[in-house]
């Protein structure tokens, strides 16, 4: 083991801690700094774009090497439980390509954290006070991930048998704890800033370290981010197999790596499905805090932001129901459900065309005479948020459907009860169907603002009982069903490009949303408490966002081709 | 040029071509800035009824941020106050039962409201607490992020009362009494 390998996991924390102590020592005691325009430092160049960039390649890395080391562990456990040596495999191969990016991330958090404190000074050593020996508590755990992370990797040869590969797992679940609690801590610094907790109105702080992480956005915030993880590390981990795939001209090789886009899209849909919901418990919460600030979401300024979010998600749920529909052609038993597809596409198409439909239209005066008003007669009510409730819940339900035909289609059940449970299932689907329109139909359009925020409740809970108990139901089912062949590496070169789909969607989506989280904050570092007064103080427009989240987009993804290089060079070497 | 070579000039078009088709859609979007409160000097002895209506309404549209929520439905999340005569709508609420506030006429209730909004939910637009109780989503206007003064919140409630012709009952800061 070089030297290098020590160095690099105790140098970063270092520099880090320097930088948290000199943040420490500009703090004062008392109530919040209210900077002017002049005490900003002026560098030429926006500061907002400097410090975005910078936090938006660090989270996109972050977010990256804590989803990978989540999709091992879960895919090292499956290996451990089935046997197979594949998963075995699969998981080592990928903490491997992810190692580059431990560095990456801290790289990039070296420099952000450099320039927050040089272009924001006045913010950040009020942050630095406020949570006080946090910084260091962080850095510790920091430390801590380096060194399971090097444990958990070098270990993998030594800890492979016997009892031992459950000591090599316990040394993954400490990699992922220490991971976790590096986000929620870095979650409870954002989280402040966007409903602050523990100080009083001019920023005093009054209560100890946990009142002021533990805000009302802590914990929506953290599930949010954690679910969102598990989804984007498959997605990643998919376009990585489907890249091999595509280049790979050996049959044995294709098969293998069709196997590993299969199990990362599983993945990254199955932890897609509930995400929406760790959405909403968000929005609510900010809603809860200041109807201002939600509104300022959802209906002011921001709103037409939503519309691009519902692109980004169609996207998503298009590119991975495509990928499902297509792997199908692996298992001949797929052809009893195919007639399903275009009705599933159907309910998809329509709901992406309602979820992108806007409530307001911006109009010529001659449209607007037209018209009768900047509301389409027609199209006008679908543009608010119970018909988009609507069809989000419907898209999911039509979403896990394609999923539960995949996994059923390289099935025969088994059990005598098959057309007892497959009644039970379709029932559920078309109760829960009916629901969620009649519900979002009658509280979203004919009752008033208490009982409509309430529907969206009923409609997720509909969504979810789907789920489960179409899990719940197959897992019974198909217990000791007949299996079917399914021919590996036999799927078409197209589906491979819903893979990378996938991950650049949901990359492009993590921008527009940081963007938004960072916007409802409007005018204030610490919303209420401490003013922004620096020469960006405004929220900027949609297409100027537009323009930074495709700069930052690209760049991770030329930081992601050369993790992946760097990480096939080692393999060859 | 090798297949992976070949794969990853594909793949790479196909990314950046999607990426590029997000970008347009953000393009295709209305531009709008939201700018920050920009802050205003006025010289309160010297303001004029007229002006003093007017900072009331910029107030209910920008940094008072009323006009956020109080908008026509579907989309307002509270009573559309500017198709409401307040001077009506103040007889009605204090008629009713369910009043427990202290107001006795419409630029009393109106201030009421903005500064105390749990004394009087209007029917229909509350939120569920705790309990099943009934609560106002409605922020005090004087405390953050709005802060608007004493002089903001009675501009805002002569800028309610004018815009239906009905008469300014509170005083001008210069101290004028109307």
């Amino acid at each position: 083991m070089s030297i290098s390998l020590w160095v690099k996991p105790l140098v970063l924390p270092l520099l880090l801690l320097l930088l948290g102590m000199t943040g420490l020592a500009w703090g004062v005691d008392g109530a919040a700094p209210q900077p002017l325009r002049g005490d900003y430092p002026d560098i030429g160049i926006s500061s907002r774009a400097v410090v975005w960039v910078l936090a938006q390649l660090h989270l996109f890395f972050g977010a990256l090497i804590l989803a990978v080391p989540l999709f091992v562990l879960v895919i090292e456990f499956l290996g451990i439980i089935t046997g197979d040596q594949r998963y075995d495999d699969m998981a080592r191969e990928f903490l491997k390509i992810s190692l580059v990016g431990f560095t990456l991330t801290a790289i990039f958090g070296i420099i952000l954290t450099i320039a927050l404190f040089g272009l924001y000074p006045q913010l950040m050593s009020y942050l630095a006070r406020v949570f006080d020996g946090q910084w260091l508590v962080y850095l510790g755990v920091f430390l801590l991930e380096n060194i399971f992370l090097y444990a958990y990797y070098y270990s993998w040869d030594r800890l492979r048998e016997g009892r031992q590969k459950w000591g090599h797992l316990g040394l993954g679940v400490m990699l992922n704890l220490s991971g976790v609690a590096i986000m929620v801590l870095a979650n409870a610094w954002v989280t402040f800033m966007m409903a602050p907790s523990g100080i009083t109105t001019d920023g005093t702080v009054v209560g100890d370290i946990w009142d002021v992480m533990h805000g009302p956005l802590w914990h929506p915030m953290n599930l949010h981010r954690f679910i969102a993880n598990i989804a984007y590390g498959g997605a990643v981990v998919g376009a990585y197999a489907a890249f091999k795939f595509l280049s790979s001209r050996d049959l044995a090789a294709r098969a293998h790596y069709d196997w590993m886009g299969y199990t990362s899209n599983f993945i990254a849909i199955l932890a897609f499905l509930p995400l929406p919901f760790a959405g909403y418990w968000l929005m609510a919460e900010i809603y809860a805090y200041s109807q201002q600030m939600g509104i300022t979401a959802m209906g002011g300024i921001l709103a037409w932001l939503f519309i691009i979010q519902a692109v980004l998600i169609g996207t998503i749920l298009l590119a991975g129901n495509f990928y499902l529909w297509s792997g199908m052609s692996r298992s001949e038993g797929a052809v009893r459900y195919q007639w399903l597809i275009k009705y599933i596409a159907l309910v998809l198409v329509a709901g992406f065309l309602v979820w992108v439909t806007p409530h307001t239209l911006i109009l010529t005066a001659a449209e607007r005479a037209a018209l009768g008003g900047s509301h389409h007669p027609v199209l006008g009510p679908l543009g608010i948020m119970p018909a988009k409730n609507i069809a989000v819940n419907l898209m999911l339900i039509a979403t896990f459907l394609s999923f539960q035909l995949y996994r059923r289609a390289d099935k025969v059940v088994a059990v005598p009860w098959a057309a007892a449970g497959n009644a039970l299932m379709t029932a559920i689907y078309l109760v829960a169907i009916a629901n969620i329109i009649f519900v979002g139909v009658y509280y979203g359009y004919f009752t008033n603002t208490v009982y409509k925020v309430g529907s969206s409740v009923i409609q997720v809970v509909s969504t979810l009982v789907v789920i489960v108990s179409g899990i719940i139901i197959d897992s019974l089912m198909f217990k000791n069903a007949k299996k079917l062949p399914s021919h590996w590496g036999q799927v078409s070169n197209r589906s491979q490009y819903a893979l990378f789909a996938l991950p650049v969607a949901y990359t492009w989506l993590m921008g527009l949303m940081g963007y938004v989280r960072s916007s409802v904050k409007t005018h204030w570092h610490i919303y209420g408490v401490m003013k922004d007064n620096s020469p960006d103080n405004y929220i900027p427009t949609i297409g100027y966002a537009g323009n930074m989240i495709t700069l930052v987009t690209v760049l991770f993804l030329l930081g992601l081709l050369f993790m992946f290089w760097i990480a096939d060079r080692r393999v060859k070497a | 040029m090798s297949e992976s070579r070949q794969v990853l000039a594909k793949v790479l078009g196909f990314s950046l071509g999607l990426i590029f088709l997000f970008t347009l859609v953000t393009w295709l979007s209305p531009q709008m800035e939201g700018e920050a409160p920009q802050e205003q000097i006025i010289k309160l002895d010297t303001l004029t009824q007229e002006e003093f209506v007017t900072l009331g309404e910029s107030l209910f549209n920008g940094r008072g941020a009323c006009a956020l929520c109080h908008q026509p439905p579907p989309v307002g999340r509270a009573p559309d106050l500017r198709k409401l005569n307040m001077v009506t709508v103040t007889a009605e609420r204090l008629a009713d039962a369910n009043y427990q506030g202290e107001a006795t006429d419409a630029a009393s209730y109106l201030r009421e409201s903005m500064l105390e909004p749990g004394r009087y939910v209007a029917p229909g637009w509350g939120m569920m607490g705790s309990e099943g109780v009934i609560i106002s989503p409605m922020p005090a206007v004087d405390k953050p992020p709005m802060s608007l003064t004493p002089v903001e919140v009675d501009a805002v409630i002569a800028y309610l009362l004018v815009k239906d012709g009905n008469p300014v009952t509170v005083p001008l800061p210069g101290g004028e009494a109307r």
